[in-house]
């Protein structure tokens, strides 16, 4: 390296990176103000350190940041959520409820490896206002507690023999595959909303299914009185099957779910419900992690490369929230404020719609119109206040 | 040596712990995806470009790493840090790409274009002093071998243990490499020099 050599110039490398024993270290040190060679060695090394340090790498726009992060979820939602809907599928699952079966045919979206009854339901939580919730999974069985807030959920298909559930205070609510809305708050269930596919309530001694569109109002809880698991009250329109018999008596498939889970309600009373959490909620409390084996995320790289326009045709959720990335990309703003608006308005459990709503915020600052850009970054505060963008949001909205 | 490995991070206020959040997407939470996103996404890409991959390439290569999640949170076990963990799925891609034989030869078409390489943009350009081009060209000159210890060790502050554990060798082999590489790289630059 130098002209000027001296055996210990090797030294000062390790030095550097603390690779020296105290002994050496401090022997080292005392030589080095007496040797030119080493002085010059390690002026160098830090030098160049300096300068590498200093080589500029390019930073994202933060827009740009943005955009990356959705086309990631969006990759992911593909990868990891099957790809539904469609009138033959919804039709398909409806026809299995009226016949108590208690998976869900899955029609023609069978192209995806089928896992009898071993596999978990796949699923994802969104927080929707301050959810206190921890998800848990165990064998065929997955679900999530919730005890305060409100919380969407989307989830995938659920094999036969396998089930997801979600357990709050006052009872439980399960799944079939669906997309769906709950609410509690004081230690009692205020909402049950189901936007796609069937959900069985049983919840304040209320029993029954409800089905896209349908809400389960408290009120109707109440009045049916706290009998518990009594006669089943069916507060939907006709032609509405209400079952007093756990849905997993199936006829094919017997259910493989320990019946710990179904029988346990001590279990999510001894949580009852707290005042407002924070909002990044499974943490220590989080229960036995996923097994090993537990396969149904493992099987998602054969999926991974797959494209994503692929899963988002299917998706009329995905095609609306990627029409209006695309005007905002285009810098299209205006119609992009009205695509985000829509979705949100039309999808307000999805978990893109709290992007939607700080995107609308974002593109009316990119317009100029800071008045507007603060109301809607208020607006994203006040549904999302622990939000992932609640810092850039706040900045918007001209907060400390 | 502690370059950026002391970097406050403020994406760590809500307090999850990393190890809880990947479990989470082993869970099949997408949402959870997003947070280990936004936690790391500028540190993977960040040691992407340093590495030397296209700039037009580098957003790609981050999201084909944060997709590798999906499937490998079911092998994270906690020991190496989520940053350190991710960067070694980066590195993956960043060597797979490089052998891509079509990339090679797309990379030899964008050289015939450029002459210099594309890093340093002509705004910045002025205020990035001569010694820093040096270490550019000299750091793009390096093999890949020596680039991938610069940066992890040198550059982003990684200790031995953490970049033999990311590039799948003996500390040792680090070592070794690092001292050809800083021999190489201050050769080229203060030889210039002189």
């Amino acid at each position: 390296m130098t002209r000027d050599r001296c055996e210990r110039t090797w030294q000062v490398e390790a030095l550097e990176d603390g690779r020296l024993e105290d002994n050496d270290r401090a022997s080292l040190e005392r030589h080095l103000p007496t040797c030119a060679a080493c002085t010059r060695a390690k002026e160098r090394l830090a030098s160049l350190h300096e300068a590498l340090r200093r080589i500029p790498h390019d930073e994202p726009a933060e827009l740009d940041r943005r955009r990356a992060r959705a086309e990631l979820l969006a990759r992911a939602n593909g990868a990891v959520v099957a790809p539904r809907r469609g009138r033959p599928w919804r039709l398909a699952l409806v026809a299995a409820v009226l016949v108590a079966v208690a998976g869900l045919l899955v029609g023609r979206r069978a192209a995806l490896p089928s896992r009898g009854g071993e596999a978990a339901p796949r699923f994802e939580v969104t927080d929707v206002a301050s959810a206190d919730y921890t998800t848990t999974r165990e064998g065929a069985m997955s679900g999530v507690t919730l005890r305060s807030g409100r919380a969407s959920f989307q989830v995938d298909r659920v094999a036969p023999g396998a089930r997801f559930v979600v357990r709050v205070p006052d009872g439980e609510v399960e799944v079939r595959g669906t997309r769906f809305v709950v609410d509690v708050a004081g230690g009692r269930t205020r909402a049950v909303e189901v936007s796609e596919g069937v959900v069985e309530v049983r919840v304040a001694g209320f029993t029954g299914v409800l089905r896209a569109g349908e809400r389960w109002p408290a009120a109707a809880a109440a009045a049916s009185g706290a009998g518990g698991p009594g006669p089943a009250v069916t507060a939907e329109p006709s032609g509405v099957t209400t079952n007093d018999a756990p849905p997993s008596s199936a006829l094919a498939a017997p259910p493989t779910a320990p019946a710990a889970w179904s029988a346990s309600p001590a279990s999510s009373t001894a949580v009852a419900a707290l005042p407002s959490a924070p909002a990044a909620a499974p943490s220590a409390a989080t229960s036995a992690p996923a097994p090993p084996a537990a396969s149904t995320v493992a099987a998602a790289p054969a999926a991974v490369t797959a494209p994503s326009a692929s899963s988002s045709a299917a998706d009329g959720a995905g095609v609306r929230f990627g029409q209006a990335v695309q005007s905002y990309r285009a810098g299209d703003y205006g119609e992009a404020e009205r695509r985000f608006t829509a979705f949100v308005r039309d999808y307000p459990g999805d978990s893109r719609a709290e992007d939607a709503m700080f995107l609308v915020a974002d593109g009316r600052a990119r317009r100029g119109d800071e008045r507007g850009a603060k109301a809607a970054a208020l607006e994203y505060l006040r549904r999302y206040p622990d939000g992932l963008r609640a810092p850039a949001a706040r900045r918007l909205a001209g907060a400390p | 040596m502690k370059a950026e490995r002391d970097v406050p991070s403020s994406t760590r206020a809500d307090g999850e712990p990393d190890a809880d959040v990947v479990a989470r997407i082993h869970r099949g939470e997408v949402g959870a995806l997003g947070l280990l996103y936004d936690r790391y996404a500028a540190d993977v890409r960040r040691v992407v470009a340093r590495l030397g991959v296209a700039s037009a390439d580098v957003d790609d290569v981050v999201q084909v790493t944060f997709l590798d999640v999906l499937a490998a949170a079911a092998r994270y076990d906690g020991r190496a840090s989520a940053k350190s963990w991710l960067v070694g799925l980066a590195v993956m891609h960043v060597r797979r790409r490089r052998r891509g034989l079509g990339r090679l030869a797309a990379r030899v078409a964008a050289w015939g274009r450029e002459p210099r390489p594309p890093v340093v943009t002509p705004e910045d350009g002025a205020a990035i002093d001569e010694e820093v081009a040096r270490v550019q060209r000299a750091l793009d000159a390096l093999s890949p071998k020596k680039r991938e210890v610069i940066v992890l060790v040198a550059i982003e502050g990684m200790s031995g243990e953490e970049a033999a554990s990311i590039l799948g060798v003996p500390v040792a082999t680090v070592w070794t490499r690092l001292h050809h590489a800083r021999r190489e790289l201050v050769d080229a630059v203060f030889e210039e020099e002189s």
